[in-house]
C-alpha cells in the first residue's frame, strides 16, 4: 500500500502546485479585497459581499445569459455535427479518410489562427458575405448586430467541436455489434429508425460523456469571444470567463474577477461531478 | 505602433500621497502644450544638428569598455520594429559591449506581464510602454525610481513637464515624442468628389454625404470602435467637442457625440465592423483606397508611405471641433526603467541615447512620425516643413490633452466609455440609452 501511494505523489504534488494551491489563493481573493497596490502584501477580508454585489450586477447577468446560450450551441451544435459527420465517414474509403484528415487538422488549428481566420471569413466583405452575395442575401454584420456576434463566436467554437466529437463517435459507432445492426436491416428498419431506436441508444453513453466534456469545454471557453469580439459590441457578447479577465486583468478589480471565476468554476466543477459519477455508472454497468 | 499613448504623473496615488505634492492636471496640460506645442514652432535647428550625435552626458562609471546585457520590453509590430531597433543602435553605437535583448510583448498585456514579473521580483531592465496601465504598474512596483539620474542627466530641461511621469514627486517615466489622432484623408476621393475636410461637426454630414453619393461607392470614414482603451482613445475628441470631461461626464454631451458617430454607422458612412477595429485595421481598411477620411495618429505616418506609397494621394487635417473645448488625448511611448534590473545606470544610459536624444528621436519623427518633445528639436525642419504633421502639431498646441486620465485613475471610467462608444456604433444600444449607461457608469468609476 505504501509503495502504491508512492506512486501517486508526483501526481498529488503536480495537482496541489498547478490545481489546488491556485484554487484556494482565488477563493482568498474572492472574499477579500485586492487590489493592484496590496496584491502583493495583506488582503483585507471582505467576506461573501465580493461575490454577491458582482453578481447583482448588469454584466454579469448579461454575462451568465451569454454563458448559457454559447455553451447550449457549442455543444447542440458539436454534438449534432460530430454524429453526422461520424456516421456519413462510417464506413471509410478515401474520400472518408481524407475528410478525416481535414477534419483533425482544423481541430488542431490554434484558436488564434482559427478565431482570427473566421473574423475575416465573417466580415461584410469576407467571403460568407460574399457567397451569399451571390444568393442575394445580406450583407449580414455577424460580429456587430443583435444577437449575432454571441452566436456567431459560439458557431464558430462548436465548428472546432466537430472534429473531436467526430472522432470520438466514429470510433464508438465502428465498436457496434454488427449482427445487432444487420437483425434490425433483416427486420426492415428503415436507416432512420436504425438510427433512432438502435444506434442512439448504443451510443448513449459515449454520448453522455462526450456532452459533459463538451459543457466544461464550451463553458471555459474564452479564446474565440478574446479573438473575435473582445466581448463587444459593447458587452454584448461577454461570457462569465471572459468577465473575470476583464475585471481582473483590464481594469484591475481582482476580487470581482475572483469572484466571477469562482462562479465560473463552481458551475464546472459540479459539471465535473456529473461526470465522475457518470464514468463510475459506465465502468459498473 | 497601435495605442501609442501618453502616460503622466502619478495622481492616482492619493492613497499613498497627499494631494499637494501631486503635480495638477492643470501643470500637466499646461506643460505638454507648452512643451509638445512649443516644439513645432520654436527654433534651435543650430542646436541640434550640432547635439545630433546623441546625449551630452552619460552616468559617470559608463564608458565604451562598459559590458553587460540589456533586456528591453517593447510592444512595436513586426511593421514598427525597425524604429526600435534603428534608435537601439545609437546605444549599441556608444556601449559596444553591452548586449541589447528587445523581447516583444503585446501591448495589451505588458501591465498584466509586469506585474506578474514584480511579484516574482523579475522584470525587464528597460520598458518601452505608452499604455493606460501606468499607475497599477507603479502601484505593483513595476518601475524603478530614476530620479537621482534625472537630476543629474544634462539635456532634463529640455524636456517638457507634461512628458515627464512623476509619482510621489519622483520621476519615474519619460516620453521622448508625443503621439495624437487626427483626420486623415484620401486627397483622390475628395478631389473625385470635391469637397474638403471638414472643420467643425456641422461641416461632417454634408461632406460625408456627398462622399457617399459618389456612384464610385466610397465610404466616408474609418475610425476604432472597438470596446478597448483604443475605443476610448478614438471616442475622446468627439466627446469633449460636446462638453463631456471624464470629471463632468454630461449625459447630454456623450449622447450629442453617440448620435453623430451612431447616425454615420446608420448611414452607411462608417462601416459598423469598424466595432472590431482595432487603430492597427483602421489604418489597414483606409489604406486599401476606398475610403475617404480615417481617425488616426501621427504614427501612420511611416506605415502610410509604405503602404500606400504612391496608390493615392494623402493629407492630414486636425479633426473637426465640436462646440465646446475639444480634447485629444497626446500618447507617445515613455522609457521606464524595471524596478528588478541589475544595471540601473545601463538602463538609464539606454534611455538617454535612445528616446530622450536628438539622434533617436529623429528616427522616430522619420520612421514613425513620432512628434519630438524636447524643445531644441522644436523648430526642425523635419517637423514644420513636413505637411502631414502640420495637423498634429497644431492639435497638440489647441486640443492636447492628458492620457492616461488623471494619472491613469481613470482605466475603469474608460473602459466604460469604450464600452458605450462600441455599441452605440453597432446599433446595440440607442445613443440616448448608451449615454445614460456611459455618464452613469463613469461618475460611478471615477476616482481621480
Amino acid at each position: 500500500m505504501g509503495g502504491e501511494s508512492l506512486f501517486l505523489l508526483p501526481a498529488a504534488i503536480f495537482l496541489a502546485t498547478l490545481a489546488l494551491y491556485p484554487f484556494v489563493e482565488l477563493l482568498r481573493m474572492s472574499v477579500s479585497d485586492v487590489t493592484v497596490y496590496d496584491i502583493f502584501k495583506a488582503w483585507p477580508f471582505i467576506g461573501a459581499s465580493g461575490v454577491t454585489s458582482v453578481a447583482s450586477t448588469f454584466d454579469f447577468r448579461e454575462a451568465a445569459v451569454n454563458s448559457v446560450i454559447y455553451v447550449l450551441l457549442v455543444v447542440g451544435v458539436g454534438l449534432g455535427g460530430g454524429l453526422a459527420a461520424a456516421i456519413t465517414l462510417w464506413h471509410g474509403g478515401r474520400m472518408a479518410s481524407f475528410t478525416l484528415a481535414v477534419m483533425v487538422f482544423s481541430w488542431a488549428l490554434p484558436a488564434l489562427i482559427s478565431g482570427i481566420a473566421w473574423r475575416f471569413l465573417l466580415d461584410p466583405r469576407g467571403m460568407v458575405d460574399n457567397l451569399l452575395g451571390q444568393l442575394h442575401v445580406g450583407p449580414i454584420y455577424w460580429l456587430v448586430d443583435g444577437h449575432l456576434p454571441i452566436l456567431s463566436v459560439a458557431l464558430v467554437n462548436a465548428w472546432t467541436v466537430v472534429p473531436f466529437a467526430t472522432l470520438v463517435f466514429r470510433a464508438a459507432l465502428l465498436d457496434l455489434p454488427t449482427e445487432t445492426l444487420a437483425a434490425a436491416e433483416v427486420d426492415g428498419a428503415r436507416p432512420f429508425q436504425a438510427l433512432w431506436f438502435i444506434i442512439l441508444p448504443l451510443l448513449r453513453p459515449c454520448i453522455l460523456v462526450l456532452a459533459v466534456l463538451a459543457l466544461v469545454y464550451a463553458f471555459k471557453s474564452f479564446d474565440f469571444i478574446y479573438i473575435m469580439t473582445f466581448g463587444g459590441p459593447g458587452t454584448s457578447s461577454e461570457t462569465l470567463p471572459f468577465l473575470s479577465y476583464r475585471l481582473a486583468f483590464q481594469l484591475y478589480q481582482y476580487s470581482q474577477g475572483a469572484a466571477v471565476a469562482l462562479i465560473t468554476m463552481a458551475v464546472v466543477l459540479v459539471l465535473a461531478v456529473v461526470y465522475t459519477r457518470m464514468v463510475r455508472g459506465e465502468e459498473r454497468g | 505602433m497601435s495605442a501609442s499613448k501618453r502616460s503622466s504623473d502619478g495622481s492616482l496615488e492619493r492613497f499613498i500621497t497627499p494631494l499637494e505634492q501631486r503635480v495638477s492636471r492643470r501643470d500637466v496640460l499646461k506643460g505638454a502644450a507648452a512643451g509638445a506645442g512649443v516644439l513645432a514652432f520654436g527654433g534651435g535647428i543650430s542646436s541640434f544638428l550640432a547635439a545630433c550625435g546623441g546625449s551630452s552626458s552619460a552616468p559617470s562609471a559608463l564608458g565604451p569598455d562598459t559590458t553587460g546585457t540589456l533586456t528591453v520590453w517593447h510592444y512595436s509590430s513586426q511593421q514598427d520594429v525597425k524604429t526600435v531597433q534603428d534608435y537601439t543602435a545609437l546605444f549599441t553605437k556608444k556601449y559596444p559591449k553591452v548586449t541589447v535583448n528587445l523581447q516583444y510583448v503585446e501591448f495589451s498585456v505588458t501591465g498584466q506581464r509586469a506585474i506578474a514579473a514584480a511579484a516574482a521580483k523579475q522584470g525587464p531592465d528597460v520598458f518601452i510602454y505608452g499604455g493606460n496601465e501606468v499607475n497599477a504598474m507603479y502601484q505593483a512596483g513595476v518601475f524603478k525610481d530614476i530620479d537621482s539620474n534625472w537630476q543629474v542627466f544634462a539635456d532634463k530641461g529640455q524636456f517638457p513637464d507634461g512628458v515627464i511621469t512623476k509619482f510621489n514627486k519622483h520621476v519615474y517615466g519619460v516620453k521622448g515624442y508625443v503621439n495624437l489622432t487626427g483626420l486623415w484623408y484620401n486627397k483622390n476621393i475628395l478631389d473625385d468628389v470635391g469637397v474638403q475636410p471638414p472643420k467643425t461637426v456641422d461641416d461632417i454630414e454634408d461632406v460625408f454625404a456627398k462622399i457617399k453619393a459618389s456612384p464610385k461607392k466610397y465610404t466616408p470614414i474609418a475610425l476604432t470602435g472597438q470596446p478597448t482603451d483604443q475605443g476610448d482613445w478614438t471616442a475622446y475628441p468627439w466627446l469633449t467637442g460636446y462638453g463631456f470631461t471624464y470629471k463632468n461626464p454630461d449625459q447630454t454631451a456623450i449622447q450629442n457625440a453617440f448620435s453623430l458617430v451612431s447616425g454615420w454607422a446608420r448611414k452607411g458612412y462608417l462601416p459598423k465592423e469598424s466595432v472590431s477595429w482595432g487603430q492597427a485595421e483602421t489604418f489597414t481598411r483606409w489604406a486599401q483606397g476606398d475610403v475617404a477620411f480615417m481617425e488616426n495618429g501621427n504614427w501612420n505616418i511611416g506605415p502610410a508611405q509604405r503602404t500606400v506609397g504612391s496608390k493615392f494621394q494623402y493629407g492630414t487635417a486636425p479633426l473637426p471641433t465640436g462646440p465646446s473645448n475639444q480634447g485629444i488625448f497626446l500618447g507617445g511611448e515613455a522609457l521606464w526603467v524595471g524596478a528588478f534590473t541589475k544595471n540601473p545606470d545601463l538602463a538609464f544610459a539606454y534611455m538617454q541615447e535612445t528616446l530622450l536624444s536628438q539622434a533617436g528621436l529623429l528616427i522616430t519623427l522619420k520612421e514613425s512620425g513620432g512628434i519630438p518633445a524636447r524643445h531644441d528639436m522644436a523648430g526642425l525642419p523635419d517637423v514644420t516643413n513636413n505637411p502631414l504633421l502640420a495637423a498634429y502639431t497644431t492639435e497638440v498646441k489647441d486640443h492636447g490633452a492628458e492620457y492616461p486620465p488623471a494619472g491613469g485613475a481613470a482605466i475603469a471610467a474608460q473602459a466604460v466609455i469604450a464600452q458605450n462608444w462600441s455599441a452605440a456604433i453597432a446599433g446595440q444600444k440607442s445613443p440616448s440609452q448608451a449615454a445614460a449607461d456611459a455618464s452613469s457608469g463613469v461618475k460611478a468609476a471615477y476616482h481621480p
